[in-house]
């Protein structure tokens, strides 16, 4: 019983740590710009995946802006579709 | 007249001789000036090296334009784009609707400089440096790309116009996720 109870602070602590605010609303002069590789690389992960936003702490409206900005940054190949390791 | 701000990017071979890369450029900003539009800028990225391998090429030769144009006139321009065999990639983006030219020709200076400092661009030069990517030799070019199933077949639809939509615009995904 008392076991359970610390796991879950446990849990809720790590949490907590977790938790980010988004760096775009955090920063506002940040642009998200398909066009700025060197930004949106950290935003993929080392596969070419877009990283997801409960693990980068962005919030969804600027998580679409990076989602579409990275696809545009594939497109044009700023960026990688995915690493053939 | 409405015209909208646009940004087209255009991705030529590295390898490609320099009078055919100067017809290209003449003939698309002929194209931008001589059917409605107003080119603002036209900028030599230089060669950067490609984040996968199109068409055998591993380094690609970027040029941006930065115009306002009605709306078809995008369209013109990947028609034309996609007859040559040496542009290898481009994307067309729609950055402002109806626009006030006067406007946006008096601060296309200012987007520019901020344009080359918080992207690291060296402009003019046609072979500028790569900003912060890793040099590429040329050699590996024949050696048969392992990668990226998406280009084996890219001919045609890797030229595809990414959305001329907007920002927030669809963009049309494709492929990609
Ligand atoms: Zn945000």
């Amino acid at each position: 019983m008392s076991r359970n109870k610390v796991n879950v602070e446990r849990v809720m602590r790590a949490r907590r740590r977790r938790r980010k605010s988004c760096p775009f609303c955090a920063d506002k002069t940040i642009v998200i710009d398909y066009k700025d590789g060197k930004l949106l690389r950290r935003f993929i992960t080392e596969r070419g995946k877009i990283v997801p936003r409960r693990v980068s702490g962005v919030c969804a409206r600027h998580q679409r802006g990076l989602a579409l900005a990275i696809k545009r940054g594939r497109h044009i190949a700023f960026l990688p579709f995915l690493a053939t390791e | 007249m409405i015209r909208h701000e646009y940004e087209t990017i255009y991705v030529t071979r590295p390898d490609i001789e320099s009078d055919k890369q100067a017809r290209i450029d003449d003939k698309l900003k002929g194209i931008v000036e001589n059917k409605g539009g107003e080119l603002f800028m036209f900028e030599q990225w230089g060669k950067r090296k490609l984040a996968y391998p199109i068409r055998r090429s591993l380094q690609g030769s970027y040029q941006y334009m930065h115009y306002a144009a009605p709306a078809d006139l995008p369209v013109e321009l990947e028609r034309n784009m996609n007859l040559e065999d040496s542009l290898i990639r481009y994307i067309t983006v729609r950055l402002n609707e109806n626009v006030d030219v006067d406007v946006v020709r008096a601060g296309a200076e200012a987007a520019q400089a901020e344009r080359v400092q918080r992207l690291g661009l060296s402009l003019g030069a046609e072979s500028a440096d790569e900003g912060d990517q890793d040099d590429v030799t040329e050699d590996a070019k024949d050696t048969k790309d392992t990668k990226d199933a998406k280009d084996t077949k890219d001919t045609k639809d890797t030229k595809d116009t990414k959305d001329t939509k907007g920002a927030e615009g669809a963009g049309k995904a494709k492929k990609e996720d």
